[in-house]
């Protein structure tokens, strides 16, 4: 196992050097660094947009979600991204065009520009700080719990995630945006093969899919069916995490600058359908793996089931590959969440450009360290905090449609917004109820907001046609 | 011509989801089985497929011009 796992993770770092060779140039610009240039094509962008969507919580989270939850957990993100990819189609547009008449540096900075008001950039800066940083933490959280369960006793489980942190700073500081967009694609196509090949073992070992389903069925039928035996899956749940979903590329800043950066509307395009299809392809295998994890593991804890079923259960260089495809799949996240989080602070910043660069690695280098701590308090629900964390960068997501939409648009969205971040928090933080006449707070507060919304929105539309 | 066969499939999409959500993923529903997979599996799947095959279609007959180049 030692031998295939330096012999993967040489290969593996043999590209990723290589990558941040190709990306380096000596005196580039800080537009350069963050943007890579706004020249990324269909394939690359496709690549490093579901290497970012798609991490260690879609590889060790999804297998966990369907093995407790049951095969709701389809709907739950396949069919949430395929609606997030058409959405994609009139959204890539419509950034664009505002990109192309007020310029893009990063979110934070295209709202100030857009609403005329510091105060819209710190809102995004502050949504996605508070929520990025969680959500990054679960990635390292979970890629950690994994290789110290696969390997007890080798490392201190801090040094794993202090490992992954170490190489995504090393290469990001040295190649910037472009640097990891060629990671991404190397790591997206890692991840596809990986789970596909751990994903048909697992099918082909809990005796194929009929007779897997039937198995399933007499351990535990719930598992079959909405809402899987916890009842998590209801209609409010199913809906207000294909809205959060829908709204990443809106509200995750890594998302929005990957669409502003790639080199035109028709590669914005080609890579939304593509990343649907990368999605069901993703999301399938980690199907198969759950369902066998139902049957042989069903009371077996996360990290005792993952270790089993994508390691221990596998041949010897399949399992090396898996803790490649992973060690992958969570350095993707990480890295363009981080990276994304320094992008929106330089993009507030006024300074020379010399020393926005500056304070932009700075800032990277910081953002890694409270990552890296917070990682260590973080629960092992890894998919369920995730969500939490689109939850809460969506609370923003009328700042940011309101800018796309409006040449000059209502700051009433900004107090909406505000307004509504504030309670999400406060119900987190367990001082407002989570719940609003017994329903579900996300769901009622998506109702509430799309309704207020789109009663500003019209109204402001009304009142420019009355001026003009 | 475009604008339309786009805004047709808006509508359906958001028909679509509308419909799913509302009465084909209802709880503790386990049949029909299609080739042994259970019923919300094959729907989701299904639903998932054509809301993918409509942003294909959507990709290729977009209406509007690349703001950038334009």
């Amino acid at each position: 196992m030692i031998g295939w796992l330096i012999f993967f993770f040489s290969i593996f770092l043999g590209m990723l050097g290589y990558a941040s060779y190709l990306s380096y140039r000596k005196n580039r610009t800080s537009d350069e660094f963050i943007l890579g240039g706004s020249n990324i094509g269909a394939i690359l962008g496709f690549l490093t947009f579901s290497a970012a969507l798609f991490s260690a919580f879609t590889f060790m989270g999804m297998p966990d979600f369907f093995r407790t939850h049951g095969v709701g957990a389809w709907i739950f993100l396949a069919l949430s991204d395929a609606l997030m990819v058409f959405f994609l189609i009139w959204f890539g547009y419509s950034l664009r065009k505002r990109a192309a008449l007020v310029g893009y540096q990063g979110v934070a900075g295209f709202m100030k520009s857009c609403y005329g008001s510091r105060y819209a950039g710190y809102l995004v800066f502050v949504s996605s700080f508070l929520f990025l940083i969680p959500y990054v933490s679960i990635q390292i959280r979970g890629i950690s719990i994994f290789l110290d369960a696969a390997f007890p006793q080798m490392l201190p489980s801090w040094s794993w995630a202090a490992i992954l942190v170490l190489i995504m700073l090393v290469y990001s500081q040295i190649g910037g945006l472009k640097a990891i967009v060629y990671s991404d694609a190397i790591q997206g196509v890692i991840m596809l093969v990986v789970i596909w090949i751990i994903g048909l073992t697992c099918l082909k070992m809990a005796g194929g899919w009929e007779q897997a389903t039937a198995r399933v069925q007499a351990v535990n039928s719930e598992l079959l069916s909405l809402p899987g035996p916890k009842g998590l899956f209801s209609m409010q749940f199913l809906v207000a995490s294909a809205i959060a979903i829908v709204l990443i590329p809106v509200s995750q800043p890594q998302f929005t600058t990957r669409l502003v950066v790639m080199k035109n509307l028709k590669s914005v395009h080609q890579m939304a359908y593509a990343v649907g299809i990368f999605a069901m392809l993703v999301i399938l295998p980690t199907a198969f793996i759950g369902l066998y994890g139902a049957i042989k593991y069903p009371d077996a804890s996360t990290a005792d089931f993952l270790s089993q079923a994508l390691l221990f259960d596998q041949a010897v260089p399949v399992a090396a590959l898996a803790v490649v495809g992973l060690f992958a799949a969570c350095l993707s996240t990480t890295n363009a969440q981080i990276f994304a989080l320094g992008t929106e602070l330089r993009s507030l910043l006024s300074g020379s450009d010399q020393f926005n660069m500056r304070a932009t690695k700075i800032s990277i280098l910081i953002f890694s360290i409270i990552v890296l701590v917070f990682s260590s308090y973080m629960s092992d629900e890894l998919v369920l905090l995730a969500r939490v964390s689109f939850t809460g960068t969506s609370m923003i997501a009328p700042v940011v449609l309101g800018a796309v939409i409006f040449k000059h648009p209502p700051k009433s969205l900004l107090i909406l917004s505000s307004f509504a971040l504030g309670y999400f928090i406060l119900s987190l933080l367990g001082i407002v109820p989570d719940k609003i006449f017994g329903q579900a707070l996300d769901f009622v507060m998506y109702g509430i907001l799309a309704l207020i919304t789109s009663v500003l929105m019209i109204r402001h539309h009304l009142n420019q046609k009355t001026l003009s | 011509m475009k604008l339309k066969i786009w805004k047709i499939l808006v509508l359906f999409v958001s028909a679509l989801c509308i419909i799913s959500f509302l009465f084909i993923f209802k709880e503790n529903k386990e049949t029909p089985e299609l080739y042994g997979v259970p019923f919300i599996f094959w729907t989701g799947f299904l639903v998932t497929f054509l809301i993918v095959v409509s942003t294909y279609i959507a990709s290729r007959i977009f209406p509007f011009e690349d703001p950038k180049k334009s």
